[in-house]
């Protein structure tokens, strides 16, 4: 245990108290339970605002043969005194060495996060590569959005989850807590639980790569499945949701309750990798909403409750969910906040049940400036809606609005550019034609603008970035037209979103690529004062690998893809025949509309939804 | 009502104004009757006694808070202390005698792995220390405002002046004492033993 090493250190860093634990809600179990080391590969504050992190931690820790504990990434500060103190990467709840648990798990949120996986097993005292790792040190575990394709980081992890956790994270510590008992081989266990549904060894599948640098074949080893296909919770109103938050002592991203109120969504735009790999759409109840709420917010004390969702204006009950929400947080100060609002859903009848909540300014993503382009994405929003939402906030007394953008779509054009700015126009205009709007205030509109990163099991998935000259081209333009002060527009670095869209559709040899860049020095690549683009740059080519090769190809429908082994139950035709939809400019509708058919709803047995 | 709690181990990490957001989540969890402001923003309104330093301990924490009801001091104590971390303890709760304004010392326990030297760093003429103003920077000698009461060869017990008027940070005396002894304190643990008033009457 580091308590009396940290007492030295912690005077000197930033912030300590996110480098201690002790935290209210936070589970101290005693010896003998298998521990699960929970790495979140960002610092405390994001992390402690993840909601999949409290639901596993609730998950694992409610079983008596288990424990799990909390690891975030130490900023450099902490980073430096730890090793120069020899403090290996430690759990908050125990301050012991996760280097001596048996299972070290990674969420993987976001692919900038790769080198902090590598910063925090260097921490922990561990080889880098799986294959250097023996029997006696801890599984390697992966999970979240990114283990969609985890082939860049497959060689650094011994098994990963692919769909939703809830449920197969015990069974897997259960075959392992089996295996223990009969002597321990690491390859034995990995054999075994590549059985388990979800289940992904990448030791065991070999890729062989063409010519051209695509893949050749992928060849599953040893009994393994030839694809792995994710794994679903049994029942989205059964499986256990956390009644109490570990309630962090400083201020965090997100310090507030939150209720996941359903999970999927109907829309299917295009670009939206959540949209596809969460599917099927499912509701909780509102009973068991309300309840979950009630229950977070008299164990953890807070005062805000988020409501947790892809759109949240398309859960069916949403009218009856508010009231009984509002009915219980009213008279508790309570706020509650909705952060996943489409324009379309945002109606007075909403506005009114949520006008506890502080009118700081609201947040709609559009994301393309013309209805062609919104069709060829598949938003299905119209302009008249988009202007009916603005109204409805307008009236109800909001007078900032946030815009997110996207550059360097499919098919967009200089005209799509010139769209956004009539449209933050046409919303200027209406704020000062509604005449119920609040008197003596500006409008302030803020443009936020990312490059579009086309991303796995998405009908964008064969698409190509768009390279860096034109993106800056297309961004010059709309920055030379849209000149107001009343608008303020930001962007994101074209060098991170290159890097992203190398590593999200990237194979298994980008391994050594990540490895070189860590090596370099390169971490906490998203945090834009940490980015180094020329260690990249260098990584790759020591690699003798380029970057426009993963992020600015088109992908032949035939290609196999690096994730060609996994199976998140849309089907592959499904993708191309909506990627040929967005070319023709073919919208879909929504899956309540009408079931567009992409398999996920034959795989589990039923109908098309109706 | 005053509410006197301890801050220990992990928790002397909490700064001051985390403690405050702490113990109003503590509050609205233990389900006490207490006063919210009224308006934009209601919140349960705290009064600490004296902030304390992070990286310090203390024994003798106290906050004010308004009642709505009636509750006993006992039953305060016994649901804030279930609603807190471990290492925050509740010690008691009773109706306030001193304003937090009267508050003109507090006592610091230290715990030090040498303290060999510390008598000759409080023998030299003068104690000079730089202290951050306003204004910038500026020069003071603390040799007037150190108190010692007791100083053992692994433990210095200090009374400095606090509260509304001047201030001494105990943390200040040893960075002046490294300076002094060119050498960096291992281990050192400082407590927070006891807030005064007037004629070193404690502070109730």
């Amino acid at each position: 245990m580091y308590k009396e090493k940290l007492e030295n250190i912690l005077k000197n860093v930033q912030k300590p108290a996110r480098y201690i634990g002790g935290e209210y809600g936070s589970v101290i179990k005693k010896n003998g339970a298998l521990r699960f080391a929970f790495c979140f590969p960002d610092t405390y504050e994001i992390g402690m605002s993840h909601l999949g992190m409290k639901i596993l931690y609730n998950i694992i820790n409610s079983d008596d043969n288990f424990c799990c504990e909390r690891v975030f990434m130490p900023l450099p500060d902490m980073a430096d005194a730890m090793r120069k103190n020899e403090i290996l990467l430690y759990g908050l709840e125990s301050l012991e060495a996760i280097r001596n648990f048996d299972f070290i798990g990674f969420t993987l949120q976001y692919e900038l996060t790769y080198t902090n996986l590598l910063a925090m097993l260097d921490l922990a005292g561990l080889e880098l590569l799986a294959s250097d790792r023996n029997d006696t040190d801890p599984i390697v575990i992966g999970g979240g959005p990114c283990a969609c394709n985890p082939e860049p980081i497959a060689d650094f992890f011994d098994m990963f989850v692919i769909g939703e956790g809830e449920e197969v994270i015990l069974e897997i510590l259960q075959l392992y807590k089996a295996c223990k008992s009969e002597g321990f081989i690491k390859s034995v266990f990995l054999e075994k639980a590549a059985q388990i549904k979800g289940v992904y060894v990448p030791s065991l599948y070999n890729i062989t790569y063409k010519k051209s640098g695509e893949i050749d074949k992928i060849i599953a080893l040893k009994n393994a499945p030839e694809t792995v296909k994710k794994c679903l919770i049994n029942n989205i109103n059964d499986v256990l949701f956390p009644d109490e938050f570990v309630v962090p002592f400083c201020d965090i991203v997100h310090d507030r309750a939150v209720i996941e109120i359903l999970r999927g969504c109907i829309r299917g735009c295009r670009f939206c990798q959540a949209g596809f790999i969460y599917r099927p759409f499912r509701e909780k109840s509102a009973e068991k909403n309300l309840e979950n709420a009630v229950a977070l917010c008299e164990n953890t004390g807070y005062d805000e409750v988020s409501l947790s969702s892809l759109s949240t204006g398309d859960y069916s009950e949403i009218e009856l969910l508010l009231t009984k929400l509002t009915n219980y947080c009213n008279p508790k100060n309570i706020n509650l906040s909705l952060p996943s609002m489409r324009i379309d859903s945002f109606s007075d009848d909403i506005l009114q049940k949520i006008k506890s909540v502080r009118k700081s300014g609201l947040t709609f993503a559009p994301e393309a400036g013309t209805a062609k382009l919104r069709d060829i994405i598949n938003k299905n929003i119209t302009e008249d809606e988009i202007m009916k939402g603005c109204k409805v906030a307008f009236e109800g007394g909001y007078t900032s609005v946030k815009l997110y953008f996207m550059l360097g779509l499919p098919g967009e054009t200089d005209e799509d550019i010139l769209g956004i700015k009539q449209l933050v126009d046409k919303i200027i205009e209406l704020y000062y034609n509604t005449p119920n709007r609040q008197k003596g205030k500006q409008i302030s509109i803020s443009v936020s603008l990312s490059t579009f990163i086309p991303k796995p099991f998405t009908p964008f998935q064969f698409e190509p970035q768009l390279d860096k000259n034109e993106v800056i081209r297309r961004r010059k333009l709309l920055l030379s037209e849209l000149k107001n002060k009343k608008v303020s527009i930001s962007w994101s670095s074209y060098d991170e979103s290159l890097l992203e869209a190398a590593l999200a559709r990237g194979d298994r040899r980008l391994g050594q690529v990540i490895l070189n860049a860590y090596k370099n020095g390169s971490y906490l690549d998203g945090w834009e004062e940490y980015f180094n683009f020329s260690n990249w740059e260098k990584a790759f080519a020591d690699c003798q690998l380029d970057m426009s090769f993963y992020a600015n190809r088109r992908r032949d429908y035939a290609e196999i893809p690096p994730w060609g082994m996994l199976d998140f139950l849309v089907d592959r035709d499904f993708l191309i025949e909506e990627n040929r939809k967005a070319h023709a400019g073919i919208t879909t509708p929504s899956c309540r509309e009408k079931c567009a058919g992409c398999g996920v709803s034959r795989c589990l047995g039923g109908a098309r939804l109706e | 009502m005053r509410i006197f709690f301890m801050k220990k181990d992990r928790a002397k990490y909490i700064s001051h104004l985390d403690l405050q957001r702490t113990m109003q989540r503590a509050l609205k969890r233990a389900k006490l009757p207490v006063w919210e402001t009224e308006g934009f923003n209601p919140h349960i309104y705290l009064t600490f006694a004296l902030p304390l330093s992070l990286g310090i301990e203390s024994v003798s924490e106290s906050f004010d808070v308004k009642l709505i009801a009636d509750i006993s001091p006992q039953e305060i104590c016994t649901k804030l202390g279930a609603s807190l971390s471990q290492d925050l303890q509740v010690i008691k709760a009773a109706e306030p005698i001193h304003k937090p304004v009267e508050i003109q010392k507090a006592r610091y326990e230290i715990l030090l792995s040498d303290s060999e030297k510390f008598n000759e760093y409080l023998e030299q003429d003068e104690i000079i220390i730089t202290k951050k103003t306003k204004k910038g920077q500026a020069q003071l000698d603390i040799k007037p405002l150190i108190e010692l009461e007791e100083l053992e060869k692994n433990k210095i017990i200090l009374r400095l002046p606090a509260g509304s008027g001047v201030n001494l940070n105990p943390l200040q005396v040893l960075s002046g004492f490294e300076a002094f002894t060119g050498a960096e304190l291992q281990t050192c643990s400082i407590i927070r033993t006891g807030i005064f008033c007037a004629n070193g009457e404690i502070f109730t």
